[in-house]
């Protein structure tokens, strides 16, 4: 009878708790409309300067965000398991043939991986631009990274001008190009 | 998108492909939960059970997607310090899912872990594992999870992102949980199960010391790079 007591009591907590949760959830449905000062600037979706880094890259290369500026900088991060990556690849390099010619500056960051996979994922996906690994994870959390495939434009200034969480179509990265060049 | 159909897009990832990536949580939370049940005192064969794991279950899906739609909206001010600190929260993480480990190895011989294994107390403890996990995880971003996305890391839709992401995730745990209780329950009635109680007790413990040590010395990578592209 305790047993029984205690169990409906449990319940009884883990529903209220989840109760509070959607309370949670419901109310800050309801702030939509409330005066945006509530939530200030958050820092990427607004335009902020790109952290600057300098990555080693898999062909043995460097490469140093900051020398770039006077060019549009395109960023995708992947990683060799990451399902959506790789169907998004065969996009990204249709647009680097089409704006690499034009000054963009295209780099894939592979996150969350090792050299073998992301060497072996590169050669599987004919990735053509340069690649380089993330080890030490600085460049994540530079950038608040968290799911990918995440892919940023940066503009000539060295400004983030929009990031985008998920495959990359054709269309998204030509509007997004064509506005910085 | 509504709510409902971004839990259903959370509860339908979960038994499809998209399961490769959250096999990055997946095998450990069930580790923990049939870790917990066949530590408790009478390991109980009927529907008791669910006394012992159904509100561990839903703690942990509080706090996983408490934490996991606050760092998916990243337009939301509150939401940048978890994300620009994300990784050292993850290893204060990968330290509460190594005492995790520890509870389950060594409930049986410290009287004091003794009469902490309650549902209470346990709840407690999957609530933080809860939130570790969401510390931990990198989703694979499907193409819902993608449009919740890009309204949560607009400010003037933030908001809008964070509830939906709450539902998504929210349709992630639910289906978790459903497998967890569902495979406690069957090895509940698994006398062979049972006989060996002790030495899957003590594996669920390995597996769940496996991924601290992986999130406390950055090898969580080759996990995934090796099981997850292995999958795939």
């Amino acid at each position: 009878m305790a047993n029984l007591k205690s169990y409906k009591m449990l319940v009884a907590l883990a529903v209220a708790g989840l109760a509070i949760a959607l309370a949670i959830a419901g109310l800050l449905l309801s702030l939509k409309d409330a005066p945006k000062d509530m939530f200030p600037q958050p820092s990427v979706a607004a335009k902020e300067a790109a952290p600057d880094f300098k990555l080693a890259l898999l062909d043995g290369s460097n490469f140093q965000l900051g020398s770039h500026k006077g060019k549009p900088v395109l960023i995708n991060f992947f990683a060799s398991w990451c399902l959506p990556c790789g169907e998004e690849m065969p996009a990204i390099e249709k647009i680097v043939h089409e704006y690499g010619p034009r000054g963009v500056v295209f780099l894939g960051i592979s996150t969350d991986d090792t050299e073998t996979n992301a060497s072996n994922f590169i050669k599987k996906h004919g990735v053509t631009f340069p690649a380089g690994i993330d080890k030490s994870t600085e460049i994540q959390k530079a950038y608040g990274l968290y799911g990918i495939p995440t892919t940023y434009f940066i503009d000539k200034q060295g400004m983030v001008n929009y990031f985008h969480s998920g495959s990359v179509t054709e269309d998204l990265m030509r509007h997004e190009l064509d506005k910085l060049l | 998108m509504g709510g409902g159909a971004a839990l259903w897009g959370g509860f339908s990832s979960f038994f499809s492909i998209w399961q490769v990536c959250i096999l990055q949580i997946s095998p450990f939370f069930i580790a923990f939960i049939v870790g917990t049940y066949l530590a408790t005192p009478a390991r109980e064969t009927d529907a008791r059970i669910l006394r012992w794991i159904v509100p561990p279950c839903i703690a942990f899906g509080v706090g996983f997607n408490l934490f996991y739609s606050l760092l998916i909206a990243s337009g939301l001010s509150f939401s940048r310090p978890l994300i620009t600190n994300l990784g050292s929260l993850r290893i204060v993480a990968g330290t509460v899912i190594l005492l995790a480990s520890l509870h389950i190895f060594l409930v049986n011989r410290s009287p004091f872990l003794g009469k902490m294994h309650r549902p209470l107390p346990l709840s407690g403890l999957a609530l933080l594992l809860g939130i570790s996990f969401a510390l931990i995880y990198s989703p694979c971003i499907t193409p819902m999870l993608s449009d919740i996305m890009g309204l949560a890391s607009q400010r003037a839709t933030a908001q809008e992102g964070l509830v939906l992401a709450g539902f998504y995730g929210i349709g992630i745990t639910l289906a978790l949980c459903l497998v967890a209780v569902a495979l406690t329950l069957l090895l509940g009635k698994n006398a062979t199960a049972l006989r060996h109680a002790d030495a899957i007790k003590n594996a669920c413990g390995v597996v769940l010391l496996a991924l601290a040590i992986m999130n406390l010395t950055g090898l969580m990578r080759h996990y995934k790079a090796f099981v997850l592209g292995f999958v795939l």
